[in-house]
């Protein structure tokens, strides 16, 4: 047929054969079907680990307000990676625009003059909106969002730079709103965490049981079948783009609360832990398949073996190495399932 | 469902599509009748896939005349067909692997509970309602939360096929509906087709295998060259007829 198929474009148009098989889920669609499975496990083996090697200080109630506190820094960016990718899409570009807005609420609310609170909604509709011009330019372009988003990771920062002159820049000491967002609780323990669980229901609700949730699946998986039956999978898309950049600003309010200040430089492995996170919580970098809890509990992994090392007594930089290693554990068992699903087309 | 006059679910009368100042189509004219499975053959190139476009509504005609239900209408988008009631199942485009059998079902029409801005999914009408849809058209043995990767590629076909009908589908437009299924599994779709034809839906379809469409359609018009070269039941043509058509028409 010279004119092709109907909005044919797959690679797999000719020559999929089928093969005999059954229709017993198989391991591999139970995996599909509890993506949080291999994170659960990994979390496990991980807790038992350092129980052993510092058992005790790992599981003391110091230790464990540490590690999620720090997981709700990471674990609310990997909620919005998790999102993004499974609508199909990448943003490398989060750590800028968790600096940016940081130090954007900072500027706002001291130099600025305006009230904590206005601060903060102008920081949170900042990096709402750095979230919607990434997709915006992905989804105007057509170029891959891991490229676009490698460009304006490039170019926020630099806004970032020019913005805080390269300094530091500080909230006001001990603002009541900024406490309430992520200020200490005692035992290492800080009020972002509650945010973070509370941002992490609404997320899973949102993905697992409204209209929008499934579209998002759908356009993940098979764009063109989504725009079909009518999906709008640009606005889709651009949805999870800026519910990306809005979390990138919940993440640089969760530093402020905790640190009471935000620096250019801070931020900048953020977009790749946070994908990390959302990886290793069984979401698949093919996109169409994951779980925004699998990427909470990715973000605690995490978390987990950077404390465990430092109290077992391993140099911190061992840290990269095991996380790196776990990542790409992690995607090879994610992309055989992909590849899997691929082929059963 | 076919209670008009002269009883066509869709006429096309000299249709006719330019490109520029190629002609892809030439004073095309057929009619698929209410429950009609028509077999729509052709060489490459012959026309098929252009003469379908514009049935879907992606493609203005350049001339003719589309009468749906014994009316003209002009169809401005694969919005506007589809409303009426022409729907289209693409082999490799209808369905999300990724997703449960009944979210693809009720993609973009999920039943839902509006709560401000929000509309939470009626999971359980979900799948009960695609469980009772499924068993309608024959598919016994398939849970409805089963991810669409776990099926085979005809239990695919029939799920597409069996939602296009569910939506109101009055004239289902398959293209190639088996060219990568086996023969038991092509046997599956062929019986789905049968099920929504008995229930009065009218079907084209578009096919290589002459042995196939010679099975299941009720009614063969070959395409040449852009113009409609023959209009057979099925009846009046032999599946080595057919061979010898299109060879001819090389």
């Amino acid at each position: 047929m010279q004119e092709g198929r109907l909005l044919m474009n797959s690679v797999e148009e000719d020559g999929a054969t089928e093969s005999p098989r059954t229709i017993r889920p198989s391991l591999m669609h139970r995996v599909v079907r509890v993506p949080e499975l291999m994170v659960l496990l990994a979390l496990l083996i991980v807790i038992l680990g350092f129980v052993i090697l510092a058992p005790t200080t790992f599981l003391s109630p110091r230790n464990i307000g540490a590690i999620l506190t720090a997981s709700a820094q990471l674990g609310v960016a990997a909620i919005g990676a998790a999102i993004l990718i499974i609508a199909g899409e990448f943003d490398i570009s989060v750590g800028s625009n968790y600096a940016f807005s940081g130090i954007a609420i900072g500027l706002l609310s001291t130099s600025g003059g305006f009230p904590t609170w206005l601060a903060v909604i102008f920081g949170l509709l900042i990096s709402t909106a750095i979230g919607l011009a990434n997709g915006g330019i992905t989804l105007g372009t057509r170029i891959p969002s891991f490229i676009t988003t490698l460009g304006t990771w490039l170019v926020w920062f630099g806004l970032t730079l020019a913005l805080s002159k390269g300094y530091f820049v500080a909230v006001k000491p001990n603002d009541p709103l900024i406490r309430v967002i992520g200020g200490a609780l005692g035992y290492q323990f800080y009020s972002s965490v509650f945010w973070w669980v509370g941002i992490g229901i609404i997320a899973i609700v949102l993905l697992g049981r409204t209209a929008l949730g499934n579209w998002i699946f759908a356009v993940g998986g098979n764009a063109d079948a989504a725009r079909a039956v009518g999906v709008p999978a640009g606005r889709v898309k651009l949805f999870a783009f800026g519910f990306m950049g809005l979390l990138a600003g919940v993440s640089a309010l969760f530093t402020l609360g905790q640190q009471g200040s935000m620096a250019p430089l801070y931020g900048q492995n953020l977009a790749l832990q946070a994908i990390a996170a959302a990886v290793i919580g069984g979401t698949l970098l093919t996109g169409g398949a994951g779980s925004v809890l699998g990427a909470m509990l990715g973000a605690v992994l995490m978390s987990m073996i950077n404390s465990g090392l430092i109290l077992a007594g391993a140099p911190t930089f061992w840290y990269q190495t095991f996380v790196g290693a776990i990542v790409i554990i992690a995607v090879v068992i994610n992309t055989s399932i992909s590849r899997r699903v691929a082929q059963m087309k | 469902m076919g209670n008009n006059p002269n009883g066509c679910r869709l006429e096309v009368r000299n249709l006719s599509k330019r490109f520029g100042s190629v002609v892809a189509l030439e004073n095309v004219s057929f009619t698929v009748r209410p429950g009609e499975v028509i077999g729509l053959v052709g060489d490459n190139g012959a026309g098929k896939s252009t003469a379908i476009k514009i049935i879907c509504g992606f493609y203005k005609p350049t001339g003719g005349t589309i009468l749906w239900e014994d009316k003209a209408i002009e169809l401005d988008s694969p919005e506007h067909a589809r409303a009426l009631g022409i729907q289209t199942v693409y082999q490799d485009l209808a369905l999300v692997n990724t997703l449960s059998i009944a979210r693809n079902f009720f993609l973009h029409a999920e039943p839902t509970h509006r709560l401000g801005p929000l509309r939470f999914l009626d999971v359980k009408q979900m799948n009960d309602r695609t469980a009772q849809i499924l068993r309608d058209i024959g598919i016994k043995d398939l849970n409805p939360t089963t991810p669409v990767s776990a099926l085979s590629g005809g239990e695919r076909q029939a799920v597409a096929i069996g939602r296009t009908y569910y939506f109101g589908g009055k004239l289902l437009i398959l293209d190639e509906p088996t060219s990568a299924l086996s023969v038991k599994q092509t046997q599956k779709v062929f019986s789905i087709i049968e099920e929504v034809k008995a229930k009065g839906v009218s079907v084209i379809l578009i096919e290589h295998n002459m042995i196939h469409v010679h099975d299941i359609a009720d009614r063969l018009v070959v395409v040449r060259h852009g113009s409609v070269y023959g209009d057979y039941a099925k009846t009046d043509v032999s599946v080595t007829d057919l061979e010898r058509i299109l060879a001819g028409a090389r």
